[in-house]
C-alpha cells in the first residue's frame, strides 16, 4: 500500500495535508480506497459547513460497500472536490491527488500535529492486516 | 470456511477472497466494475462451485419432490431445467432453485449455497430416506456468461453427446465432452447475457478452468467474481434469496406468479399460496431507478410524497447504466409505473422513479462474438 510520507493520517484510513495557506486537505488512503474496491459515488459536504474533528464528513459508495468518511480535523470547510463527484473513479486512481475530497480551515490548528505520521500508519495498517 | 476446487486459481490470479455462506469465494480479481463490462460485451468465468447441489433417483422421488416445488416438475423432460421454488407451509420461500430432468427416474437440482443446510434438512424430513443426495462437495460449477460464450465453447471444441449434437437452447441442459473431459453443460445464467454453466466432477474443475481460460482469451473472457455477479443479476432484475426471497415473502409477492402452480395440486405451501391468491397480495416487488444523484442499499425506506410505503432489497449503482437502481417490496397497488417516488439514503430524500423491470435487458440477435 502507497501511504506517501509528509502527510498525516487517521486510523479510520484518511490522509490529511497542510497547504501553505494553513488549510488542510483531507482524502481516503490507499488502504481504504484498495479495500472499499471500485468507488461510484461520492457524497461531499457543502462549503461552509462546520464538522467536529471524527463526525462524518462525507460518504465513499463502491460497488460492494458504503463508507463514512470521518472529518480529521474540527474545522470549516473551504472547497470541496467537485471532480470526483462527476468522476468517482478518481479515488481509486488517484487517491491522495487528484482523488482528495475536502477542504478545511482548521479551527485549532495544534490538532494537526496530533493526527498519525506516515510511520505510525503503517504500523496502524500491519495490526490491522494482522 | 470451505474452499472450492478452484481456491488455488482463484489465488494465483490475485482474487481478493472473501467468506460467502461459509465458502472462501472470489469476490473480485481485476475490479467489479472492468468484470462486469467484461460479462456484457465479452464474456466472464465464474466459479460457483460453492452452490448446493443434490440428485433425485429413483421411481417415486419425481412425485415426492414435485411435492417439495411451486412449479410442476412431474412432465419435466430429460434435458430440460425448470426453475421453482421451495416453499414453507405458510408459503414463504425457502430457496428458489433449478431443477434438471435427466431421466424419467433421475433429476438434479442447483440451490443457493446460503440455504444448502435448510435444504438438507428439509428433504431429510420430506423425502424418503435413500431417494436423494448431496453432490456439492463432489460436483463443480463453472459459469460462462456474456455474449462470447457461444463462440468459446465452439473454440473449446466442445462436443454434446446427447441431445441432437447441438448446444442445448436457452433453458436446456445436455452431457458433453472435452478432451475427455466429461462435464454437463446448461444454458442457464444469472446474469442477463447469454452463457452456459458447465458442471463437472471436483477433481476436473481446475483443467476446465484453465481450458476455458485458454480458449476464451481471444474473445476477452476473463475471471470474474461474486461481486459483479451481484450487480449483473440486480441490472437484469434477477430475485436472490435473502433479499427479494426469503420465508416471509411469498412467490406471489416477489412477482413469481409465473412458477407457482395455482391449478390445485397438493405442495409444500399450496394452500397458503393459493389463499393469497385469493385474497390478493398485501406487498408487491417493484423496480426503481434514482433521477438524483445516490446509490440505494437494502434496507433504505421507499417514498410515496412523504410516506413510506416499502422497503429497497437490493439496490446498488448499475454499470451499464450508470445510475442507482434498486428492487423494493412496496405496498400492493401503492404505485404506478414511471410514478415519482423517492428513497430515503440514510437521511437524505433522493428522487426515484419506478421503473419496468428488468433494469437491463440485452440486445436480441446482438453479434455473438
Amino acid at each position: 500500500m502507497n501511504v506517501p510520507e509528509g502527510i498525516k493520517y487517521t486510523k479510520e484510513h484518511e490522509w490529511c495535508r497542510k497547504e501553505e495557506d494553513g488549510t488542510v486537505t483531507m482524502g481516503i488512503t490507499d488502504y481504504a480506497q484498495d479495500s472499499l474496491g471500485d468507488v461510484v459515488y461520492v457524497e461531499l459536504p457543502a462549503v461552509g459547513e462546520e464538522y467536529e474533528s471524527g463526525s462524518e464528513l462525507a460518504e465513499v459508495e463502491s460497488t460492494k460497500a458504503t463508507a463514512p468518511v470521518y472529518s480529521p480535523v474540527t474545522g470549516k470547510v473551504v472547497a470541496v472536490n467537485e471532480l470526483v463527484e462527476q468522476r468517482p473513479e478518481r479515488v481509486n486512481e488517484s487517491p491522495f491527488d487528484e482523488g482528495w475530497l475536502v477542504r478545511m480551515e482548521m479551527a485549532v490548528p495544534s490538532q494537526y500535529s496530533k493526527l498519525l505520521t506516515a510511520e505510525s500508519y503503517r504500523v496502524h495498517l500491519e495490526s490491522e492486516e494482522g | 470456511m470451505k474452499q472450492t476446487p478452484l481456491y488455488d486459481r482463484h489465488v494465483a490470479l490475485g482474487a481478493r477472497m472473501v467468506p460467502f455462506a461459509g465458502w472462501e469465494m472470489p469476490v473480485q480479481y481485476s475490479g467489479v466494475l472492468a468484470e462486469h463490462r467484461a460479462v456484457r460485451e465479452r464474456a466472464g468465468l465464474f466459479d460457483v462451485s460453492h452452490m448446493a447441489n443434490f440428485a433425485f433417483a429413483g421411481r417415486d422421488t419425481r412425485g415426492a419432490l414435485n411435492g417439495l416445488l411451486t412449479n410442476d416438475i412431474s412432465d419435466i423432460a430429460p434435458g430440460e431445467t425448470r426453475y421453482g421454488l421451495v416453499c414453507n407451509e405458510a408459503g414463504g420461500i425457502l430457496d428458489d432453485v433449478m431443477v434438471s430432468g435427466h431421466a424419467a427416474d433421475y433429476l438434479t437440482m442447483v440451490a443457493n449455497a446460503s440455504n444448502h443446510d435448510k435444504l438438507v434438512a428439509h428433504f431429510a424430513g420430506h423425502l424418503p430416506e435413500g431417494s436423494w443426495q448431496d453432490d456439492t462437495d463432489t460436483l463443480a460449477l463453472l459459469a460462462l456468461q456474456g455474449p462470447a460464450s457461444t463462440a468459446i465453447l465452439h473454440d473449446l471444441h466442445l462436443t454434446p453427446t446427447t441431445g441432437d449434437g447441438a448446444l442445448p437452447p436457452r433453458g436446456r441442459h445436455c452431457k458433453a465432452v472435452v478432451n475427455d473431459l466429461a462435464l454437463h453443460l446448461h444454458h442457464t445464467g444469472y446474469s442477463g447475457e447469454l452463457g452456459f454453466e458447465l458442471a463437472c466432477a471436483a477433481p476436473h474443475a481446475p483443467e476446465l478452468w484453465d481450458l476455458l481460460l485458454e480458449a476464451g482469451r481471444p474473445h476477452g473472457l476473463i475471471p470474474t467474481g461474486l461481486g459483479c455477479r451481484d450487480t449483473l443479476r440486480l441490472e437484469a432484475a434477477l430475485p436472490l434469496h435473502g433479499h427479494e426471497l426469503s420465508e416471509t415473502i411469498t412467490p406471489l409477492e416477489a412477482g413469481l406468479d409465473r412458477f407457482v402452480d395455482l391449478s390445485g395440486r397438493d405442495y409444500l405451501g399450496a394452500d397458503a399460496l393459493r389463499h393469497q391468491h385469493e385474497q390478493g397480495v398485501a406487498r408487491e416487488r417493484i423496480g426503481l431507478v434514482l433521477t438524483e444523484r445516490g446509490v440505494p442499499r437494502e434496507g433504505h425506506t421507499v417514498l410515496k410524497e412523504g410516506e413510506a410505503i416499502g422497503q429497497v432489497t437490493s439496490g446498488n449503482h448499475a454499470p451499464t447504466l450508470a445510475v442507482g437502481i434498486a428492487l423494493a417490496l412496496v405496498r400492493a397497488g401503492s404505485t404506478e409505473m414511471d410514478e415519482e417516488l423517492a428513497v430515503l439514503i440514510r437521511g437524505r430524500t433522493v428522487a426515484a422513479r419506478r421503473c419496468k423491470l428488468p433494469f437491463y435487458r440485452r440486445e436480441a440477435g446482438r453479434k455473438r462474438g
